[in-house]
């Protein structure tokens, strides 16, 4: 099942050259949970969300966003 | 580079284990003439080949921090498999104990046969339910 939490990551990632498993080593995860989360399979933790955050140094909102359910939305 | 995770490989090398002591177990049985003290000895094989096993696992998970073979996910996709392991025990053990209420003559080993099936169906529904999610690739 999607998260409904959405993320660039890939494309921050292809704009700097940098595969899935440099990242999986800078942020402390394994290259298979860097694949889940651009996937939108799995949201990381805040602590990773983060580090993923700082190493493309952009703020969160650029890396996350969440698209609410419409049940959720006002 | 290979697409299984460290996670993933040991599960499937729990999982032919698993099976293989079922085999094994099950070629004795129905070769022994008397089975009376196999499933006690085969119970505590199996604890101790697990228990082992996770040992073994564990040290190395933690030798080898530094390159991440274990992370968050995996912690959250083990607890997921847990809980099913432990429906499991939990639907088994209450079926062993009305068994033993109902029928108050069962055999001792009878009783390890039943425990031993229920051990292993929970190790497997935990080895599935882990599996199942490393493919959907939560």
């Amino acid at each position: 099942m999607k998260s409904a939490i959405r993320n660039n990551i890939r494309e921050l990632r292809a704009a700097q050259g940098m595969t899935q498993l440099d990242l999986a080593e800078l942020i402390g995860v394994t290259r298979q949970t860097v694949n889940a989360i651009e996937l939108d399979k799995y949201s990381p933790s805040l602590e990773v969300a983060f580090r993923i955050a700082q190493v493309f140094s952009v703020p969160l909102d650029r890396v996350f966003r969440y698209d609410a359910p419409p049940a959720c939305r006002r | 580079m290979s697409t299984l995770s460290f996670q993933e490989k040991c599960l499937y090398a729990e999982l032919i284990g698993t099976v293989a002591f079922v085999g094994v177990l099950l070629a004795f049985a129905a070769r022994a003439s008397s089975t009376l003290y196999a499933y006690p000895r085969a119970l505590i094989a199996y604890a101790v080949i697990y228990f082992g096993y996770s040992f073994v696992v564990n040290r190395r998970s933690r030798f080898k921090s530094g390159d991440y073979l274990i992370d968050e996910r995996d912690w959250m996709i083990e607890s997921k498999g847990i809980r099913a392991s432990h429906n499991i025990l939990v639907i088994g053990v209450v079926y062993l104990i009305i068994r033993i209420v109902d029928a108050p003559t069962l055999s001792a080993t009878r009783i390890f046969n039943r425990l031993l099936v229920i051990l292993v169906l929970s190790s497997v529904a935990r080895i599935v339910q882990m599996l199942r999610l490393y493919q959907a690739s939560v």
